[in-house]
């Protein structure tokens, strides 16, 4: 994991998944509140399916072990009850999983930034080719759309878009490559939401 | 008889008197009548809806109690000497009910009575009753917060049961649908053969995990271990098989037949087979062949994985049916689930002490629940002659040396559910026909598709699935799971 990736996961956790991501209006209270994490082989797929992305090609721990289905598999609630007798997923959620989930939506998201990089693009292709000025601000805002669009199956609300495209100016100050940590960030952000995760 | 009631546990049971010390509550004897109890006097009471209301109203995990049971046991009977007789303990109940119905136990800010009317629980802060009336504020997101929601239930079958979320095409062409429930069902019919639902490690084959307990080292067949003893996939592959396609769930405990899941280009595919231990040993070999002849097989109970794992060397299987009980029938003897004693049981036919105080309340509910397993080997022990994991009529006769004269007399007639039964293939039929296979069935699936047991305003919804399935469902899991999807427990946001 490279010294940036990690300043640019602090900063997308502060910002998306904060206040900014919430609408104006008070959403409501569900009065069940019943709230499940999907699993970790579900979250894998859907991401898998939005980055465009085979389930395999997600994330490799040491380059050999599969995250969600070998490397981090009872972490992300899957079970192994032949070797290891966890025969559940677990009651609770380990204290690991938060930082699992984050290295396997870095690495894939990172994954999808070095393909569309080499072409053809599938999500970030238009922050890749804006020139300048107002194109880069509208290009970060059509990948935000997208992002949502593909990660979270629904349209993005503008406070949401706004929150994602903010985070480039927090990043450009800082960052050699800001597009890149930009974009691999908001992939992150929206790729590890509450939505994203749970369901 | 317990069907018909949630599993049976004492609301204060003796062992917690290191726990009352502690907390100054007078200790009281397990006292297995006060669910019902409970619900004679709160009868419109939605925890009641089933019957019985369940463990957790006064417990935390038995026999520790929650805030509404420790008031309750306050309560009850001051004064008395503990423990408290069955009969006083149901004769104080009533006014030690009505003596905490204005307290607040969990100080959640509702009082008890209040709590209990609702639907939610008086002992849990946690658990508070719903708004009297709904609000959704927000029209922007996309859900119905005041009741069941078909976009909702749609994205979680999709997850629940495909494996994945739906795509934004998915949920759009979803929502223009004029049909949501027919849409949704037919959604549900294609997830419900997918890999993710039905293959080899999926949601429906780890439902099994617990029911047959699998463990490398001695497994033989595919990914066999050092100790191949037996081949738990043959089990893995039955139990899916009876939960799919329509098929009678029943099978899992009376079926006669076995099945094997093969991969077919990356689709599971289960193929029933029937041959007799000679013909399955001579296509399998010693270390897979399932020993037990048709006539004396019901469905997993007398799977040579379930025998070698439980029943393995001892003479009284008890290990055997207690995990039997367990597993398909909700019941767990360990938790004093499921006690419904026959008189003058236990005998102690091989001699363990079972008969001593301490013991007696579980084992005369758990020995003649354990005589008709008693005749089918384990790994060894029994007849050297016969193979293990067979049945063999005269295998109690084989023990007497090292259980002493007596374990010959072991009957194999039982008794389960208070009815007295002549052998493993009765026992497999009244469990299978019972109320408490098909609430153990449903909660099975419940649980999986919800994270937690019914709540209590859920109690409704849950035992009539647990009567469809006897009745319009024909026992096809899929068939009550259509119904499930439609409850608002599973589609409201």
């Amino acid at each position: 994991m490279r010294p940036d990736h990690l300043l640019l996961w602090a900063l997308g956790l502060s910002t998306l998944l904060g206040p900014a991501c919430k609408t104006a209006d008070d959403p409501g209270t569900s009065a069940k509140a019943r709230v499940m994490p999907k699993h970790g082989q579900v979250w894998g797929r859907d991401l898998a399916t939005g980055l465009g992305l085979q389930e395999w090609e997600l994330c490799q721990e040491l380059g050999q072990l599969d995250c969600i289905s070998d490397a981090h598999l009872i972490t992300l609630g899957g079970v192994e009850p032949t070797t290891l007798g966890i025969d559940q997923p677990l009651a609770n959620a380990a204290v690991s999983a938060p930082i699992a989930v984050d290295r396997v939506a870095m690495a894939a998201c990172g994954e999808r930034w070095e393909r569309d990089l080499a072409g053809p693009a599938v999500i970030f292709g238009a922050v890749l080719e804006a020139k300048a000025g107002a194109d880069r601000k509208k290009a970060r805002e059509e990948v935000s759309s997208l992002l949502v669009q593909r990660l979270l199956a629904r349209q993005a609300t503008k406070d949401e878009v706004a929150a994602l495209v903010d985070l480039y100016d927090a990043l450009e100050d800082i960052s050699e490559e800001p597009d890149r940590d930009w974009a691999i960030g908001a992939c992150m952000m929206v790729a590890t939401s509450t939505e994203a995760l749970f369901y | 008889m317990p069907t018909g009631r949630l599993p049976a546990r004492p609301l204060l049971a003796g062992a917690a008197l290191a726990l009352a010390a502690l907390v100054l509550l007078p200790p009281v004897e397990a006292q297995p009548p006060a669910p019902a109890l409970f619900c004679e006097v709160y009868v419109d009471a939605p925890a009641c809806a089933g019957g019985d209301v369940g463990c957790d109203t006064c417990h935390t995990s038995a026999p520790s109690l929650n805030p509404y049971g420790q008031d309750l046991s306050l309560h009850l009977l001051v004064g008395e000497e503990r423990p408290l007789h069955e009969d006083l303990f149901s004769a104080g109940l009533g006014d030690a009910l009505a003596a905490v119905e204005a307290l607040d136990s969990d100080q959640d800010g509702y009082g008890n009575l209040a709590e209990i009317e609702a639907g939610s629980e008086p002992g849990d802060a946690a658990s508070q009753p719903a708004p009297a009336d709904c609000t959704d504020l927000d029209d922007q997101d996309e859900w119905d917060l005041c009741g069941y929601d078909p976009d909702y239930a749609y994205k979680k079958v999709m997850i629940d049961f495909c494996g994945r979320s739906p795509t934004l095409a998915e949920r759009r062409a979803f929502e223009e649908r004029s049909d949501p429930s027919d849409a949704l069902h037919e959604a549900l019919d294609l997830c419900l053969d997918t890999e993710h639902w039905r293959g080899r490690g999926g949601r429906v084959w780890n439902l099994a995990n617990k029911k047959i307990g699998p463990l490398k080292a001695v497994k033989a067949g595919r990914d066999s271990g050092p100790i191949p003893l037996a081949d738990y996939d043959d089990d893995y592959a039955y139990f899916v098989w009876t939960q799919t396609d329509g098929r009678d769930a029943r099978l899992v405990l009376t079926g006669q037949t076995f099945v094997s899941a093969w991969d077919r280009g990356g689709v599971t595919v289960y193929e029933e087979w029937d041959r007799s231990p000679t013909q399955d040993y001579e296509q399998r070999g010693h270390d897979r062949y399932q020993a037990v002849e048709k006539e004396r097989r019901a469905g997993l109970l007398t799977h040579r994985w379930f025998l070698m794992s439980n029943t393995m060397f001892t003479a009284v299987p008890r290990t055997t049916a207690a995990q039997a009980y367990r597993a398909f029938l909700g019941y767990d003897i360990s938790r004093l689930q499921g006690l419904d004693p026959v008189a003058d049981e236990p005998i102690d036919y091989d001699d363990k002490g079972v008969g001593a105080a301490g013991c007696i309340d579980c084992h005369s509910t758990l020995d003649p629940l354990t005589y008709p397993f008693s005749r089918y080997e384990g790994i060894g022990g029994g007849n050297p002659q016969a193979p293990s994991y067979s049945y063999d009529e005269d295998r109690m006769d084989w023990f007497v040396d090292t259980d002493g004269a007596d374990v010959a007399d072991t009957p194999e007639a039982g008794v389960i559910f208070g009815q007295p039964v002549e052998d493993l293939l009765e026992w497999a039929q009244v469990a299978a026909n019972s109320e408490a296979f098909r609430r153990a069935t449903v909660l099975d699936y419940w649980v999986m598709l919800l994270g937690e047991p019914p709540r209590g305003t859920e109690q409704g919804q849950y035992i009539a699935l647990v009567d469809a399935l006897a009745d319009e469902h024909g026992h096809s899991v899929e068939a009550m799971l259509h119904d499930l999807v439609d409850t608002e427990a599973y589609g409201a946001p």
